[in-house]
């Protein structure tokens, strides 16, 4: 099944390095250009089912200023499951432009 | 802390506690890292986010789309069962049921020995009382005793309307009843005649109705998330229990609800289902809670086990479940046997009421029984889906023991719904239902 697009952009945050909270929510707004701002019950939920389902764990924990930050890395299941996504939407992105290359060429015939 | 810190603080109580104390500070942490500088209270944006995650978190049933399948199947199934108490509890003026019941039961003809029978059930909203009188073979005909009936309504004071297809019409002091006079049951022809008397349910109370499927929706949606997310969080072996339970109790509800429907169609002969088959779903169903309150939860603490084969947890999960249905139809058949042997009686004699079940078995593995022996004939059999491709992809993956229990527990789950459908069987299934 495709993968909702939050989804794929927490993961892919995550894919680099360990990130806390605020780290993705950032991190999703920059590899989205701004699209998808993520908010905290919305990103929490995400995190959750995510744990869950095995893709991410928790890192490590930091206490600063009184405040607690908690840590996430992509497990290698997680891993596994991002590049399955990126294979599929690479496969679905290259039949999409192996068809408009054609359309093209019958429409301007064989002159260039 | 910061005023908008104790908003945030209070905008998280939506979350239930013990998630608060997991993940609160955290949370907050990160809405404090990330609301805009220079913000004295929290955008409405968060407000709403948080509250409705905090609901989810309460009420919703576990991701994945088959959660919110099964939590849908409860909301119907208990948006049903509160219809029915709506029904009971606003009709339940026994002195107006009471007289009709007799006043129908004047009906008969003098001879006929009779049996009876009042439901009060959905059959219309508004619309006549549905009287059936049901004669067993016997010398006169059916146009005959249509007629015969009918004059002894006139004699009663009623205003009749002529006999169509051995149905007719009776009016008196603004009641109407609609009499229909059936052939009876060969099956039973010690009997003269019965009559089921059905009555609608007033339209006045439609409103009442309405209100009462709502709210057992709303019920059974909450009680069914909060179930399947309690069965996440125990052990196989729990799962399991609340799983058999918890879909005999909707089986056996939903049975009821079509056959309750069916008989929304007058016109034919009606079959009549009892309150037993309800009751026991609805206890199935609060033994599926009960379970899912108590069962304790998998060690969450524990270190990680090593990833376990699904395969053989699979054909033990399987197997589990065909022997315990089988179990419960093989003990249907056992008992009647065995009564029947230690009597001496023949098999008329043990569906006559005089052989009494639970005096061979006590009243709380009668009820597991019943419901479980019930669910099985269908249950069973639709387990093979699962239990067939196991037997096939697990027989070089569980020892040869484990294998042959699982092939004996198939084919059990072929042989004994059979068995019930022979007519010896029949006559243990119907024998036990008492």
């Amino acid at each position: 099944m495709a993968m909702q697009e939050p989804t794929f952009f927490i993961l892919t945050a995550l894919a680099e390095q360990p990130l806390h909270g605020y780290g993705v929510i950032q991190a999703v707004n920059d590899l989205s250009g701004g699209r998808i701002t993520l908010r905290a019950g919305t990103l929490y939920a995400a995190l959750d089912r995510l744990t869950e389902e095995g893709l991410l764990v928790v890192d490590r924990e930091e206490a600063v200023d009184g405040r607690l930050r908690r840590y996430y890395r992509l497990t290698d299941d997680g891993g596994a499951a991002l590049s399955a996504e990126v294979d599929r939407l690479r496969a679905n992105a290259a039949l999409a432009a192996a068809r408009l290359r054609r359309t093209t060429r019958l429409a301007f015939g064989a002159a260039s | 802390m910061t005023g908008l810190e104790r908003d945030y603080r209070r905008l998280l109580l939506a979350y239930p506690r013990a998630y608060r104390r997991a993940r609160g500070d955290e949370i907050v942490t990160t809405l404090l890292e990330a609301v805009p500088p220079g913000r004295a209270r929290p955008p409405v944006g968060d407000v709403w986010d948080l509250v409705r995650g905090g609901l989810r978190q309460r009420f919703a049933p576990p991701h994945g789309r088959g959660y919110a399948l099964v939590a849908l199947l409860c909301a119907a199934a208990v948006a049903y069962l509160a219809l029915g108490a709506a029904i009971r509890l606003t009709t339940a003026s026994e002195n107006s049921k009471d007289s009709l019941f007799l006043a129908s039961a004047a009906l008969l003809p003098h001879d006929a020995p009779l049996v009876g029978d009042q439901e009060r059930m959905l059959t219309t909203f508004g619309g006549p009382t549905e009287v059936e009188l049901t004669f067993a073979t016997r010398s006169q005909s059916l146009d005959d005793l249509a007629v015969l009936v009918r004059d002894r309504a006139v004699a009663e004071g009623w205003a009749v309307d002529p006999i169509d297809a051995h149905r007719f019409t009776l009016e008196r002091d603004g009641r109407t009843l609609v009499v229909t006079v059936a052939g009876g049951v060969p099956a039973e022809p010690e009997l003269g005649a019965s009559f089921h008397t059905r009555y609608p349910w007033p339209a006045a109370l439609l409103p009442v109705g309405i209100v009462a499927v709502l709210l057992g929706a709303l019920a059974g949606w909450l009680a069914g998330a909060w179930t399947l997310r309690r069965f996440r969080s125990r052990t196989p072996a729990g799962q399991l229990l609340i799983a058999l339970t918890g879909a005999s109790g909707l089986l056996l509800v939903g049975a009821v609800a079509v056959s309750t429907a069916a008989e929304l169609d007058v016109s034919g002969p009606t079959l009549f289902t009892g309150t037993l088959p309800e009751g026991m779903g609805l206890a199935a169903l609060a033994l599926t809670l009960l379970l899912a309150a108590v069962l304790p939860p998998a060690d969450a603490a524990a270190p990680p086990r090593p990833p376990t084969d699904l395969v053989r947890v699979g054909v033990r999960a399987v197997t589990a479940a065909h022997l315990a249905f089988g179990a419960a139809i093989a003990t249907v058949l056992v008992s009647f046997t065995v009564r029947m042997v230690a009597t001496g009686a023949d098999r008329v004699a043990m569906l006559s009421g005089a052989h009494d079940p639970k005096d061979v078995l006590p009243l709380p593995l009668y009820a597991a029984v019943m419901v479980f022996s019930y669910a099985g004939v269908v249950l069973s059999p639709l387990l093979l889906f699962v239990s067939m491709p196991l037997l096939g992809i697990g027989r070089r993956r569980v020892s040869p023991l484990a294998w042959r229990v699982l092939l004996a527990a198939a084919i059990s789950a072929v042989v004994l719904p059979a068995l019930l459908l022979t007519p010896y069987g029949g006559d243990a299934a119907l024998w036990f239902r008492d």
